[in-house]
């Protein structure tokens, strides 16, 4: 049972990780590396909310999306710009330096929570407190919250704004030759993502009660990619699809009864298997219509 | 909101109104200045394209816009829609009164774009719309979303309002849908309404790229092209509109137009504006000048599905044509959807699209706008698989044959939107077709990069490339006069004649559904 619920918890990590990349990559049509940077910075805002000012759960987990709704205005205002390669090689800066920041920001044998350790360096945080003190509740508890995403990504892109994001992403010229201004749209588009990132982390953050930088590493940017994108993009249902089905992956491997170190590469081998199989097959994902170049 | 008033159906034919016609035609209408400019200029690179341009667009307006490839014409657009920054000059915006006034150079902190200065967006909303020539439509999106997207003031663009005021948004978002279905309807296309932008044909495409600009609220429209490539039905149908939006809903038009086209919308248009050596000319609308209407002459017609036909010149002097290109019951698909050939109406098997091609000829396809003439020419060319079906080449079966196997045996294909390598110079272009004579006229263009160029003249690149490379038996040529202006499409014309009179050549034209009759504006 236990099982069953720290599989339910990784999947709405997981379903809020895809619903956010969906947002970026298969709304604004924006290929991003960034996510694991946005997740990292949700899931230290609620690490250094819960430790050092003792915030409770809802508060921690508010400051996380805010601050990473508000360091999206940095992959935003580049989208107003950039799109295709350069966005991808811009959103990798912004991945490096969340990883540099998190690394890095930890000085000598200062104190943490001073303005010389804010991350505590590679041996990240621990003791981060958890709202519910029963896996079974915190398995409700990460439902609800995927839930809750899940209804505001349904109001938000099923209406007329997710209708320009999906023109936008098709022909921006034509749309603003209609008269649409695109700026703004990013701009909330790129912060409700980022959010969605972030609230993901805190998650993450409050379940394990241990965070390092790690999970800025493009690996994850990478992994959670490929998931939003088999799962299929520009759709509602596509993230659902996706999250569980690299979440399901290494479980069956794991009762192929294979040795831990055999299973990682060989979790691996299959993901990437079954993306090479997905892009001459269905390159539109399982649940997509939209087809990232 | 407005609507397009009049509906317009295939089958009828336009209500032609001479009294209106011979009331604007000829006069300028002497309402509100709209635009003014002076004194634009453009360069890229050494080229100066336009070069101290000045004019007046006033309300009511109808005006064609020509000139030869490269003259800039779609510069001039692209600058009076805000796509492109002039590089001097002063542009006077005044739709409904209020006037804005736009100087070049802009100062640095203007290029910045933080206040959103020279946007489209910006000019849109003072009124002024365009369409594009490749039509760009939201290609994800239903006709209807394409519709709606350009319907403006909606309360849920804004994503706090789309949340927050939720049942709002939803009262307006079943008007809007109504409203948008209300359109398709009005322009016969109110059963496609869910159908996805991207599996349109190209006459109907332009349509619904023409009312989502005038559902997006425009009051000035220029058009790029808006006949190109459209086949007769479709181009009646396209000119129907444009009357109606000029002539009952009193909204300003633009149009750039090749002067084969340009017969067709001359008694719409009010005055004629014609850009030469970076000079606009400002005159009366006339025809002189323009190509005459030919008559075909063919000899000999092959009826290729229900609604395209196969015509063939005689070759003066040349009696015994051998057959050289064959193809026989072929039967092409896109994913699911048959493109080549047709079903039968009692269901039975579906008929695939025999014809001949033999050598010496001149052959022209005549097939309606979404027959699959560039599908088929795609399956010659052994670039889309073919479901069922043999395509012989001097007897030889090809059908197995890779594309650059078709090659080297002897055909050359040149397909309608592929034009050529974007990241080449047009040298490179010209030495990688292993073209040996380079012609005439090409000076100024051989080190500029193929994207750098305007569509006329990337057009005239590519079949430069195949009519002057290495020799060839059978060319194939899809809408090869497309985006050419008269004097480069006779140049083509003559030169394609002369090679008929060795080769096979087969030109696609998009033609009427009444087959040979009428609408085939030839170039003489």
């Amino acid at each position: 049972m236990n099982y069953l619920l720290h599989l339910t918890i990784y999947f709405c990590i997981y379903a809020i990780l895809a619903m956010s990349l969906n947002v970026m990559v298969g709304y604004c049509g924006r290929l991003t590396l960034a996510s694991s940077g946005y997740f990292a910075i949700g899931a230290y805002s609620y690490a250094l909310a819960s430790v050092l000012l003792g915030w409770h759960f809802v508060p921690a987990i508010l400051l996380g999306i805010i601050i990473s709704a508000l360091a999206s205005l940095v992959l935003s205002v580049a989208a107003w710009r950039f799109k295709g390669d350069v966005f991808v090689m811009f959103s990798l800066a912004v991945q490096a330096i969340i990883l540099g920041v998190c690394v890095n920001w930890a000085v000598g044998s200062a104190e943490l929570g001073t303005w010389a350790n804010l991350t505590n360096g590679p041996l990240g945080i621990s003791s981060i407190a958890n709202p519910v003190h029963t896996r079974g509740n915190f398995a409700i508890l990460a439902l609800a919250l995927m839930g809750g995403a899940a209804v505001l990504c349904r109001l938000l892109l099923a209406s007329p704004f997710g209708r320009i994001l999906l023109a936008m992403r098709d022909d921006e010229l034509a749309l603003r030759g209609l008269g649409k201004g695109v700026k703004m749209a990013k701009v909330y588009a790129f912060a409700f993502s980022c959010g969605l990132a972030a609230l993901a982390g805190s998650l993450y953050a409050a379940y394990l009660g241990y965070v390092n930088p790690s999970v800025a590493a493009l690996d994850f940017s990478v992994l959670w990619l490929c998931m939003a994108i088999i799962g299929g993009m520009g759709n509602l249902y596509g993230p659902f699809a996706g999250a569980a089905l690299l979440l399901l992956l290494p479980e069956v491997l794991r009762f192929a009864q294979m040795p831990t170190a055999v299973a990682d590469d060989m979790r691996l081998l299959l993901y990437g298997v079954f993306l090479i199989l997905m892009t001459f097959f269905r390159p539109q994902g399982i649940c997509g219509r939209y087809r990232v170049d | 909101m407005r609507q397009i008033q009049g509906r317009l159906t295939m089958d009828k034919e336009p209500a032609f109104d001479i009294a209106t016609s011979a009331r604007t035609r000829g006069s300028r209408p002497e309402g509100a200045v709209l635009l003014r400019a002076s004194g634009l200029s453009k360069a890229f690179g050494s080229q100066l394209v336009l070069d101290g341009v000045d004019l007046e667009l006033r309300q009511g307006e109808v005006v064609i816009l020509r000139g030869f490839n490269g003259s800039g014409k779609s510069t001039l657009l692209n600058i009076l829609s805000a796509n492109l920054e002039p590089d001097a000059g002063v542009l006077e915006l005044g739709v409904n009164g209020a006037r804005k006034i736009f100087r070049f150079p802009s100062r640095w902190w203007q290029k910045l774009g933080l206040n959103n200065r020279f946007t489209p967006e910006l000019i849109f909303n003072k009124g002024f719309g365009r369409t594009w020539q490749d039509i760009r439509l939201f290609s994800s999106l239903s006709l209807r979303d394409n519709i709606a997207a350009a319907i403006p003031e909606q309360v849920g663009e804004n994503p706090w309002f789309a949340v927050g005021r939720f049942s709002a948004v939803q009262r307006q978002e079943s008007t809007v849908a109504s409203s948008s279905q209300e359109e398709l309807e009005l322009l016969g296309l109110g059963e496609e309404g869910a159908l996805l932008a991207e599996k349109l044909s190209v006459g109907h495409a332009k349509c619904v790229a023409i009312a989502r600009a005038v559902r997006a609220g425009a009051k000035v429209i220029c058009l790029d092209e808006p006949l190109a490539g459209v086949d007769t039905l479709h181009k009646k149908k396209i000119v129907e509109l444009l009357r109606v939006l000029a002539q009952r809903e009193h909204i300003t038009l633009v149009i750039i137009e090749h002067s084969w086209n340009i017969s067709q919308i001359m008694d719409l248009a009010t005055t004629l504006w014609t850009l030469e050596g970076g000079k606009l000319r400002v005159e009366q609308p006339s025809m002189a000048g323009l190509p005459p209407v030919n008559a075909d002459n063919e000899s000999d017609i092959q009826q290729l599905g229900r609604t395209a036909t196969l015509t063939s010149r005689r070759v003066v002097g040349k009696e015994v044509a051998t057959p050289f290109l064959e193809v026989e019951d072929l039967v092409v698909y896109r994913g699911r959807r048959l493109i080549v050939g047709d079903y039968q109406e009692d269901g039975g098997e579906i008929k695939g699209v025999s014809f001949t091609l033999r050598q010496p000829g001149l052959y022209h396809l005549h097939a309606p706008n979404a027959w699959g003439a560039s599908t088929l020419i795609e399956a010659i060319a052994g670039i889309i698989p073919v479901a069922r079906g043999k395509i012989r080449l001097n007897g030889k079966d090809i059908e197995r044959f890779s594309p650059w196997h078709r090659v080297s045996a002897g055909v050359r294909i040149a397909l309608a939107r592929a034009n050529g390598f974007q990241s080449l110079t047009v040298r490179e272009m010209f030495d990688l077709a292993q073209v040996r004579s380079l012609p005439e006229g090409f000076d100024l263009l051989l080190e500029k990069q193929m994207s750098s160029l305007s569509g006329g003249e990337r057009q005239k690149v590519v079949l430069w490339s195949i009519l002057h490379g290495p020799a060839f038996m059978v060319g194939i040529f899809d809408e090869p006069y497309m985006s050419l202006d008269v004097r480069e499409a006779e140049r083509i014309s003559a030169e394609l004649g002369r090679l008929a009179s060795e080769k096979a050549i087969l030109i696609t034209v998009p033609a009427s559904t009444c087959s040979t009759g009428e609408g085939f504006y030839e170039v003489p």
